[in-house]
């Protein structure tokens, strides 16, 4: 019986199966012919500068492989599973002593064997131009990825045509069906990957997966639906139905199981970056904004960073420093944070959705475990955070307009939620809040001088004043400026907030903002970097092709050089309360270690033990006493004072 | 097996709203032709088709040569053959290729008979399907209902629209493999003539329902109308046994009764000048029952339920 059916499927899809035949033989032909009036200038644009070889040994196996295929696939098994329904034979099986679990399973053989005769006569026809012409020069991961790619299609056919012809018993409406649901993971995916951009597995959106699910409701759905129930057909499409949206609830179920495990999973694998709290026992970890590195690579040796979308994202977790153990996570995207100075509080700005998905971006105020202190407070219409700084109990928060010039500084108290705006200006690009340790804090604004002609759309330094004033958080006031100068400078406050760095082009300078006084800084290059220790005094690296030097120089002092090392320019970057100035090997692959110098120790400075034998990303502060070691999915803390070392995630 | 053939019990099936068999009890006994009779839409394909399990019913209990149609439909398939009106056929298979896949799909398939068919029907094994006639189809159909050697064969019009010689041909074919083997024949069919030929018995089905059942022979030899002349004007006998139609047209009686015999004596008892008896073809005898008031339904169309 099972041959007889075999048989008889097999023979319906003849004229089918030598049609498919023929066309991709008629393949190579059709193409030439294309190439052909191409040269002649006959229109066929597409067709243009393609050789026979290369439409031999290229077009025409991608044609077939990517095209012919997947399509030959969807059409035998649509017309299988619809042609005796459509031509009104059904009956003559249902009428007979044949079981239906046959009938169904012959049908498929017949079409997956009508369509391994077109791959096999096309592969055939493939060898035949390779032996002709040689090889087409694809590596043999080529041929491997497009090989698979075109069974997964012609599988994805198949089970798509399975599901549709499930639920349309006409042919052609079957077919247009079967399209939509082989397109359903990648529209899927396509809409998941807008709406939870997080959501992924390896930088593959987590909702085309889901809907890839469906590829096992679909030929359940036409299993259940043919050999199910009544013979005659009664309720078959409910039950077809009910199994392809059951399987369509489940993908979307699974999704929202799966989601969050996705989110937290992914964020370890993002480049990391840390945001170290002064004092305190927690430190938070998140991935770097915007940027995704790729896997294995170059980066950590300083390859550039290549801007994706799909970085899976700058999600943060909390991290115990002292245990290394992580504490609560904080979903993507986490694009501002900020630790009071006591370590106690964090505030982060966020615009993290359920599932991976974006939202509305708010200010969140969590404390050290991660559990929300205070309700959020949503981003303004129209603003959006650019800075946010503890002043104190209260935030000073700099708001940048979208798609505007105007830039805005608000005092905000966090346990009422209730805004204050000290400072708004059209004509003022840039505003940088500065904290000093106990916890007053300065605003630096720079402004155009043309203030008539309208908000500033570019900012020309020639034409630009400064300025820095306090802030008085508790009465939300802005005060009079303490400095103001022209031009454009890079400026940053000491800790204690005396002393005044203004770097411009030309020179450095560091002002007592207490006396007014300026001393100038006399660097023999223009170190890039220039960050203050805890006690008011400035560091930095001076190199030459013989090595690095580390300056320090105190307020009114000289610089004086606090330690040398040879090799490539280092990264210099000092502990969050400035005890520890570390010198960190530009090149993660280089044998030299990371350089310690104490400030409470002057003139002595360690190397310290070579923190990692892997490639890292970078080597940063986590806490006043503790480095993190980041790489993809790896973070190590090391305490420089006790020589502990702790895997918080990654293998050891 | 010792029951009936084919038992219906309360038997109902719904398409959507339309209900097409309505608490339906029937009975085929094994070794007899049943003729069911039915306007179209009156249920007796749906019936049929309920008989073989390809249709599953919504209430009452199926019986098929003793197997259940739901959960045995593969049993009662290999036992129980359906021939219906337009027999479904792959249009692109040979006489001789649907033949020989219908014998791989059954274990009872008798060769030498599908043979001797095809040489006396006149079946052309190299002929395509699409290329052969209506009758000639049919005939391939019979042969494939009947080469399987059926206990029960079930038949859906398939003599309609066939010319009188191909009707004959299928019926004396069907009479002599499966009725003469002592199988039993649901046969449903518009054409009273052609049941009249070979049915045992006869059940007429109107609207879903059973409007009549009864033995052929039985009905035909109880089943007179009675002319009655008298010589005065008569009254109307009360209570005339097995009264179907009773007119009076002056000194004219005419009736038709279920027991003739005993309508006779009645009448006969009023002394009438002349009486005359004669029997009645079915196609009367259905239409007089129909009237009868059996099936009220029926009575405002009576010719559609015979002539269809």
């Amino acid at each position: 019986m099972v041959k007889a059916l075999l048989w008889k499927e097999w023979r319906r899809l003849r004229a089918l199966r030598w049609s498919l035949v023929g066309i991709g033989l008629a393949l190579p032909v059709l193409f030439a012919l294309a190439a052909k009036a191409a040269e002649k200038g006959w229109g066929m644009a597409a067709f243009t500068g393609y050789s026979l070889r290369s439409i031999l040994l290229e077009a025409v196996p991608a044609a077939l492989g990517l095209g012919l295929w997947p399509l030959a696939a969807m059409v035998l098994a649509v017309q299988a599973f619809t042609a005796d329904r459509a031509d009104g034979t059904e009956a003559f099986l249902l009428d007979r002593p044949v079981s239906r679990r046959w009938i169904w399973t012959s049908r498929l053989l017949a079409s997956l064997g009508s369509l391994g005769v077109v791959v096999l006569l096309g592969l055939g026809m493939v060898y035949a131009f390779v032996a002709s012409y040689g090889q087409a020069g694809f590596s043999s991961r080529v041929v491997l990825v497009s090989a698979t790619g075109s069974a997964v299609l012609m599988l994805a056919a198949t089970l798509a045509a399975l599901g549709a012809t499930a639920v349309v018993p006409a042919p052609l409406a079957a077919f247009l069906v079967a399209l939509l649901l082989a397109a359903t993971p990648l529209l899927a995916g396509a809409g998941g990957a807008v709406i939870f951009p997080y959501a992924r597995w390896e930088d593959i959106p987590l909702a085309g997966l889901a809907a890839c699910f469906l590829g096992v409701a679909m030929p359940l759905a036409s299993w259940i639906g043919d050999t199910k129930g009544e013979p005659a057909g009664r309720g078959r499409r409910v039950r077809s139905s009910a199994v392809l949206g059951g399987g369509l609830v489940l993908a979307a179920l699974g999704f929202a199981i799966v989601a969050p495990f996705a989110v937290r999973a992914g964020a370890p694998r993002a480049r990391l970056s840390v945001v170290p709290p002064l004092e305190g026992g927690t430190t938070l970890v998140t991935g770097e904004r915007g940027y995704v590195v790729p896997r294995g690579t170059a980066a950590a040796r300083g390859a550039p960073r290549v801007p994706s979308s799909l970085a899976n994202g700058p999600a943060g977790f909390l991290v115990d420093l002292t245990t290394g153990k992580r504490g609560a996570f904080l979903p993507p995207e986490v694009q501002w944070a900020g630790w009071n100075p006591s370590g106690t509080k964090l505030v982060i700005m966020d615009n993290a959705g359920p599932l991976g998905s974006v939202g509305a971006s708010r200010l969140r105020f969590l404390d050290a475990g991660g559990r929300t202190v205070w309700p959020s407070v949503p981003e303004p219409e129209g603003l959006t955070v650019q800075q946010v700084v503890w002043a104190g109990d209260r935030l000073a928060v700099v708001y940048g307009g979208l798609g505007t010039t105007i830039t805005r500084v608000d005092v905000l108290d966090p346990s009422s939620g209730r805004q204050a705006t000290v400072f708004e200006s059209a004509h003022a690009p840039f505003a940088t809040l500065h904290a000093a340790r106990d916890g007053r804090v300065f605003v630096h604004t720079v402004e155009s001088e043309s203030k008539a002609s309208g908000p500033v759309t570019r900012l020309d330094p020639e034409h630009a004043v400064w300025s820095l004033r306090p802030l008085d958080a508790q009465r939300s006031r802005l005060g009079s400026p303490v400095l103001e100068g022209r031009g454009i400078l890079n400026a940053s406050l000491s800790p204690s907030g005396r002393f005044w760095l203004e770097r411009s082009r030309g020179s450095s300078q560091i002002v007592d903002l207490a006396s007014g006084a300026a001393s100038p800084v006399p660097v023999q290059t223009r170190p890039s970097w220039m960050p203050w220790m805890g006690d008011d005094s400035l560091v930095w690296l001076e190199g030459d092709a013989s090595g690095w030097t580390l300056f320090r120089m105190a307020p009114g002092a000289s610089p004086l050089p606090w330690a040398k090392g040879p090799g490539r320019f280092p990264v210099l970057k000092v502990s969050p309360d400035g005890s520890f100035a570390a010198v960190i090997p530009f090149d993660p692959q280089d044998e030299q270690r990371v350089l310690l110098a104490d400030v409470a120790v002057p003139g002595s400075t360690h190397a310290l033990p070579r923190l990692v034998p892997f490639r890292f990303d970078t080597i940063e502060w986590a806490g006043p006493q503790t480095l993190a070691v980041t790489s993809r999915g790896r973070l190590d803390l090391y305490d420089v004072t006790t020589g502990k070392r702790t895997v918080v995630f990654g293998r050891p | 097996m010792s029951g009936p053939a084919l038992l219906l019990e309360g038997v109902t099936r719904r398409f959507g709203r339309k209900t097409a068999v309505d608490r339906l009890d029937l009975q085929v006994p094994q070794g007899v032709v049943l003729g069911l009779l039915g306007r179209n839409g009156a249920g007796k394909t749906t019936l049929l088709r309920l008989a073989t399990g390809v249709l599953w019913p919504d209430g009452g209990r199926i019986r098929t040569l003793g197997l259940d149609p739901v959960t045995q439909g593969l049993q009662v398939r290999a036992r129980a053959s359906l021939l219906a009106e337009e027999s479904a056929l792959y249009p692109w298979m040979t006489v001789g290729q649907i033949v020989s896949f219908a014998a791989a799909l059954s274990a009872t398939w008798d060769g030498s008979l599908a043979r001797d068919l095809l040489r006396r029907l006149d079946l052309d094994e190299k002929a395509k399907i699409k290329t052969l006639s209506r009758g000639t189809r049919a005939k391939v159909s019979l042969l494939l209902a009947v080469a399987c050697r059926p206990s029960l064969l079930l038949l859906d019009d398939p003599t309609s629209g066939l010319d009188p010689l191909v009707r004959r041909e299928v019926l004396e074919t069907l009479l002599e493999t499966v009725v003469g083997e002592g199988g039993s024949v649901l046969y449903a069919s518009h054409l009273i003539g052609d049941v009249e030929r070979i049915a045992d018995r006869i059940a007429v089905l109107d609207g879903g329902r059973l409007a009549l059942e009864g033995g052929l022979e039985e009905m035909k030899a109880r089943t007179a109308r009675l002319t009655a002349v008298f010589a005065e004007s008569a009254a109307v006998p009360a209570d005339l046994p097995g009264a179907l139609d009773v007119r009076l047209e002056g000194r004219v009686l005419l009736a038709v009764s279920t027991e003739a015999d005993a309508a006779e004596a009645a009448i006969r008892a009023l002394s009438p000048e002349r009486l005359e008896r004669e029997p009645l073809p079915l196609e009367e005898i259905l239409v007089a029952q129909l009237r009868g008031g059996r099936a009220e339904a029926a009575l405002s169309r009576p010719e559609e339920v015979i002539h269809g």
